[in-house]
């Protein structure tokens, strides 16, 4: 852990009137563990964004003629768009002319066949990962797709998934394998000129996620993609396609770490989820992007589209654990257009330092009794500014529809911001909405409670914050409930002395 | 969309020129027509007009018609029975025949187009807080307004009897009033205040604002009743400063009209300040109502209790938007606020907003909103006891917003704001409940 | 077992404590009295450790280590229970796990084993009975939403398990009924052993009639002004506290 910063904003003096700093007031930088940069060779694109590095990026990939002029049309549509300011997060502009659209390992170029034509160097930056990517050695009912800034290095297990009928593989190759599927519905839930950023993505994505989960059945496996942000002045720009087709289940799972660096990298992914009639799609984030330092330099602005549609009798489930990143600009949503479809959502944010969060969800009811639940926990320690936005949309048709929010802040430190902005719109008088917001803080006098008890105060700290995000930590699949618990566990180190 | 609007500035500016007011307030005036320049209405891109257009404002002839003078009485149907002191004012000017003025020093209440010298500096003070760089409506009716009231209980005072102000917006014609009213309670004073806008006829716009002021440990009963002609619009902003110590039971009453937004802008500024605020809106076929009510926590121990219920129905579109504002030196905070609507009908639209700001951990805050129906469980109740359906109906839904009005500490207006939300049920809910 | 020299404390720059001196021998039950304002809740609270309490001269001793720098947790791991005036809520955070994680940590920092599962669950539920509280109360969140006499109770139950060598109750009796009154008496009483003492602070005599204490002291003006057996409390109960005022200004 790093020393205590001597270069802290001056706090009012605290009631108590103490010479020395409160327990709360020692908000210092906690190790970030996942902070390393992989030395290997890259083949980077040089910074700027123009149709030939789009026309280059698609070539890379070997692409169609139809994906190369679907980047392009994005392209052009992005020209005319703006950066969206609505969200309650504050940055410099970002030079897009000043990012590489990107960059792969050399050893990537020959197309490694298998896990052992892999560079060990690409292996063993995600065994320090904690994702080992031999099969022997993995993590037992979990496949693994691992993305390094541009390209998909390895998937896992891919052949036990074929034989259940399941298509787990880096979104390139679905281009060349798969096309009627990818070109069906690639842009169908989040469309090229949805937003700025999903603009951008759909012109310039490289690497990402495609899964097919067949009719009527259980995917046998957990599936999780690994994102890593390695080479400097690089942008990583995913794309992430789920289809589950009719009767059909998956549990997919994402993590992404970057290097600790000073300067801002971008980040801008769309994560595109279709849930056909009666299947379930669970997708969980552990997001823990390099968050900059205790002064607020470097880490990643994540600005990233996800979004679901719910066919009829299907449900999607986004649960996000966010400790990292600089900027967080993120709305996982689901537009339950079938009738009795379901959307949930459990967040848990939490920003220390300089870090700003805005992220939330929105739900979009059009179809019959449809159902949506929200749970956001948002956690602002330090100097950060942390803030749920939401929106729940009943429409006219969508009788009977049931939406339940509850939205919680707890603040840790008197330096900090925590906010609600939840958009309620009800067309229809069959259906009912229902919002509540509190606000709730770790207290000098709870911490001092524990202390009496001979708990200390970090072991305190992380008691109370542990309960506060319970009920999103028990939507995780089990492995990762334990990982995000640890997580909050390394975040929080050090914000109390 | 902005094309909607873009004749507005004009229409205001063309207004503002042809308006005179007395010397004392050309400064204020000035400033006010600097802002209206500056100020570009908003469109629905502008984030505090997101659910509500003034397309309907601008296509009526009544904000190019401008100011007309005219007498009419006020209808007694229209005025609560209070035994108060009153002051009308009918389409922006001060009707001396149908006002009651209070004689005693513990009220002072005059006409801004005759206000002695001595008051002045009140009144300079009080439109000093009202927000006309964030309200272009507010700026409006500074670079436009041609007369108003100040109201001012002396340090210690007690207002004697209820203080009733009524803006009467009525006539034949297209027309825009604006109404002005500022308020001050000194220390240790306290009043009661029922403001009240009322009016018949199509096309007629009613801008007003009010500022108060409620200095060290003042005590302010404030309602706001607002119960005009569905036809016609009307945008209002209340600026409310409280000073430490000062308390103030606020209630925001009203029906919903062709076009009607009010933005209620309450500053607790001083240690120890306390606000309650219950609010009604009934919004209903051919009507529309956004209320906008935003609090700012500048000090510590303050307490902010609000609850706001809405009762929507036919084609109607209730609007709200309630943001609580906690700055960082506000310690020890008491922030709640409540807002349940009940959608009446197949047509209506609910766009509700609760949002929190918070830059300080020493609070306790809190929201809810709820968009539903009626009970069925009530409903059939009382069915089972041998109430027709529609008639359970209404018991339930006028139960649901009477009781916002229950315990306003002012004889004769609950009674009579319960017969205004029963006769607006029967008129304009779209239930046939109404119609018995 | 404890012993206070000449102790001086601030609070927010202001003197309260203005030279204490006290020693409390083991198995010893001392009572605290004096007027409000007198400086006994600040005692309790430089006692444990509490942050906003500097003490500007004289030491603490427990068991002759000076221990006036030592953080609250260091001394509850000593064996220092300070049952509080005003109990926390701690929303989130279930009694259970609380008391899992503080038995943990006090026991195995004095060498005794830790209690398995089982074992500990039996103890909690057994505590639980002995003040009079719903075995669903260890289920919920740290005293939330309990009521005063339940914060209180609660406070004595954990006591029960932790086995303190010195127990500190700083107005425990305050807002209690009669019933609670006799739990938290007899909490006390049951734990009252030849190795163990107690420091009572408090502002009436009440609690004394339930838990009889060797010595009784008053505090007036940060400093004991007298000290006595157990018929002062009876005293000043009869007396109040204005005869003393005198002493306080002359001492």
């Amino acid at each position: 852990m790093s020393e205590p910063s001597s270069h802290q904003a001056p706090r009012p003096a605290d009631p108590a009137g103490t010479e020395e700093a409160s327990h709360l007031d020692k908000v210092i930088a906690s190790s970030y563990e996942a902070g390393f940069v992989t030395a290997i060779e890259s083949e980077t694109l040089p910074p700027g964004l123009s149709e030939d590095v789009i026309r280059h990026i698609s070539a890379k990939k070997n692409e169609p003629a139809w994906l190369l002029d679907w980047r392009l049309a994005a392209f052009r549509r992005w020209q005319g768009m703006t950066e969206p300011t609505w969200a309650h997060v504050h940055y410099p502009a970002v030079d897009f002319n000043a990012v590489s659209y990107y960059s792969a390992p050399k050893s990537m170029k020959d197309h490694p066949k298998s896990l052992d034509e892999v560079d060990p160097e690409l292996l063993r930056t995600y065994e320090k990962l904690g994702i080992p990517l031999a099969e022997q050695a993995a993590l037992a009912g979990v496949a693994v797709d691992a993305v390094f800034d541009s390209v998909s290095v390895a998937t896992t297990f891919r052949g036990k998934l074929a034989e259940a009928g399941v298509i787990f593989c880096p979104i390139s190759e679905a281009v060349r394998e798969y096309p009627e599927l990818v070109q069906k519905y690639l842009g169908s839930v989040v469309p090229q000129g949805d937003n700025f950023y999903a603009a951008l993505n759909s012109a310039v994505f490289s690497d990402g996620s495609f899964v097919y989960i067949p009719k009527n059945t259980r995917c046998p496996m957990e599936l999780s993609t690994y994102f890593r942000i390695n080479e400097a002045k690089t942008g990583q720009f995913e794309r992430t396609l789920i289809i589950a087709d009719e009767g059909s289940y998956v549990s997919y799972l994402e993590g992404c770490t970057a290097p600790m660096r000073d300067e801002n990298q971008l980040h801008a992914a769309v994560v595109e989820l279709v849930a056909l009639p009666g299947a379930q799609i669970k997708y969980s984030t552990v997001q823990n992007w390099y968050p900059g330092d205790e002064h607020g330099r470097g880490g990643i602005y994540n600005f990233v589209t996800k979004r679901g549609v719910c066919h009829d009798n299907a449900r999607i489930s986004w649960t996000q654990v966010e400790t990292g990143s600089a900027i967080t600009w993120k709305y996982p949503s689901v537009v339950l257009k079938g009738d009795n479809s379901v959307g949930e959502f459990y967040s848990v944010a939490l920003t220390r330092n300089l870090q700003q969060a805005d992220t939330g969800t929105k739900m979009i009811h059009l179809g019959r009794n449809t159902r949506s639940t929200i749970v956001s926990k948002g956690i602002s320690v330090g100097r950060s500014s942390n803030a749920y936005r939401g929106l729940v949309r009943i429409s006219p048709r969508a009788e009977n529809a049931r939406n339940h929010t509850q939205c919680d802040s707890l603040l840790i430190g008197d330096a900090c911001g925590a906010h609600t902005f939840p958009y309620i719109e009800s067309r229809n008088p069959t259906a009912t909405v229902e919002h509540e917001a509190t606000t709730s803080r770790v207290s000098e006098d709870q911490l001092f409670l524990c202390r009496a008890r001979g708990i200390d105060a970090e072991k305190a700290v992380s008691m109370i914050v542990n309960g506060f995000c319970k009920e999103v930590f028990k939507e995780l699949p089990m492995e990762f409930a334990v990982e995000a618990g640890k997580l909050l566990e390394v975040s929080l180190e050090g914000s109390v002395g | 969309m902005s094309a909607d609007h873009d004749s507005l500035p004009a229409q205001a500016l063309a207004l503002a020129a042809s308006a005179t007011c007395p010397a004392w307030l050309a400064d204020y005036r000035a400033r006010a027509q600097r802002a209206l320049q500056d100020t570009a209405f908003p469109g629905r891109k502008a984030e505090a007009w997101k659910y509500t257009s003034l397309h309907a404002l601008t296509q009526s002839a009544a904000l190019a018609a401008g100011a007309t003078v005219s007498r009419a009485s006020v209808p007694a149907d229209d005025l609560p029975p209070l035994d108060a002191w009153r002051v009308v004012f009918v389409n922006g000017r001060y009707d001396a025949t149908q006002s009651s003025l209070p004689a005693g020093g513990e009220l002072i209440v005059a006409p801004l187009v005759s206000l002695p010298d001595a008051e002045q500096a009140h009144a300079r003070a009080l439109l000093a807080l009202t927000d006309t760089a964030r309200l272009p409506f507010a700026a409006l009716n500074g670079a436009a307004f041609a007369d108003g009231l100040l109201v001012r209980v002396p340090r210690g005072a007690t207002a004697g009897k209820p203080l009733h102000v009524v803006f009467h917006a009525t006539g034949d014609a297209p027309a825009t009033a604006q109404a002005c009213l500022l308020v001050s309670v000194e220390a240790q004073a306290s009043l009661t205040l029922v403001e009240q806008y009322t009016g018949h006829g199509d096309n007629l716009f009613t801008n007003a604002v009010t500022a108060i002021d409620l200095a060290r440990d003042a005590r302010l009963v404030h309602a706001r009743l607002d119960f005009a002609d569905h036809r016609q619009f009307h945008v209002g902003s209340l600026h409310l400063n409280l000073q430490g110590g000062s308390r103030c039971d606020a209630w925001q009453l009203m029906t919903g009209s062709r076009l009607k937004r009010t933005d209620l802008a309450c500053t607790l500024n001083g240690a120890g300040a306390e606000l309650a605020l219950k609010g009604a809106w009934l919004v209903g076929t051919d009507e529309h109502a956004d209320t906008q009510a935003r609090i700012d926590h500048a000090q510590p121990h303050g307490t902010s209790d609000q609850s706001w219920k809405g009762l929507v129905g036919g084609n109607g579109k209730a609007v709200f938007n309630g943001r609580i504002h906690i700055h960082p030196g506000a310690k020890q905070t008491s922030a709640e606020l409540v807002n349940n609507n009940l959608l009446l009908s197949a047509d209506a639209e609910v766009d509700t907003k609760p949002e929190l700001e918070i830059y300080n951990d020493d609070v306790k805050c809190s929201h809810g909103a709820t968009v539903g129906q009626l009970n069925e469980t009530g409903v059939f109740y009382l069915q089972s006891r041998g109430i027709a359906r529609p008639d359970a109906e209404l018991m339930l839904a006028l139960g649901f917003v009477n009781a916002m009005v229950d315990d306003v500490p002012v004889p004769g207006l609950a009674g009579w704001v319960h017969g205004r939300f029963a006769r607006w049920f029967a008129q304009r809910s779209g239930r046939p409940g109404g119609s018995r | 077992m404890l012993e206070i020299r000449n102790l001086h404390a601030n609070v927010q720059g202001k003197e309260i404590l203005k030279g204490l001196s006290l020693t409390i021998g083991s198995g010893e039950v001392h009572a605290i009295m004096g007027p409000n304002g007198s400086g006994k809740s600040t005692l309790a609270a430089v006692l444990s450790g509490r942050d906003g309490y500097e003490v500007t001269a004289g030491e603490i001793l427990f068991n002759g280590e000076d221990i006036t720098g030592l953080a609250p947790e260091e001394r509850a791991r000593k064996g220092m229970f300070l049952a509080f005036q005003y109990p926390v809520e701690i929303p989130g955070v279930s009694n259970l796990e609380f008391l899992k994680a503080s038995l943990e940590q006090v026991r195995k920092a004095q060498g005794k084993d830790v209690w398995d599962a089982v074992t500990f669950m039996k103890k909690a539920r057994e505590a639980c009975t002995k003040v009079n509280l719903d075995q669903a109360f260890l289920k919920r969140g740290v005293n939330e939403g309990f009521s005063g006499g339940e914060k209180k109770r609660n406070e004595i139950m954990q006591m029960l398990l932790l086995e303190p060598a010195l127990g500190i109750l700083d107005e425990t009796d305050s807002g209690l009924d009669i019933d609670a009154l006799q739990v938290v008496a007899q909490g006390v009483n049951s734990l009252r052993d030849a190795g163990r003492s107690f420091v009572l602070v408090t502002h009436y005599q009440r609690l004394l009639d339930h838990i009889v204490p060797d010595h009784v002291h008053v505090l007036a003006g940060g400093r004991i002004v007298k000290s006595g057996g157990k018929e002062l409390a009876l005293e000043l109960e009869e007396k109040g506290y204005g005869w003393l005022k005198d002493a306080a200004a002359a001492g």
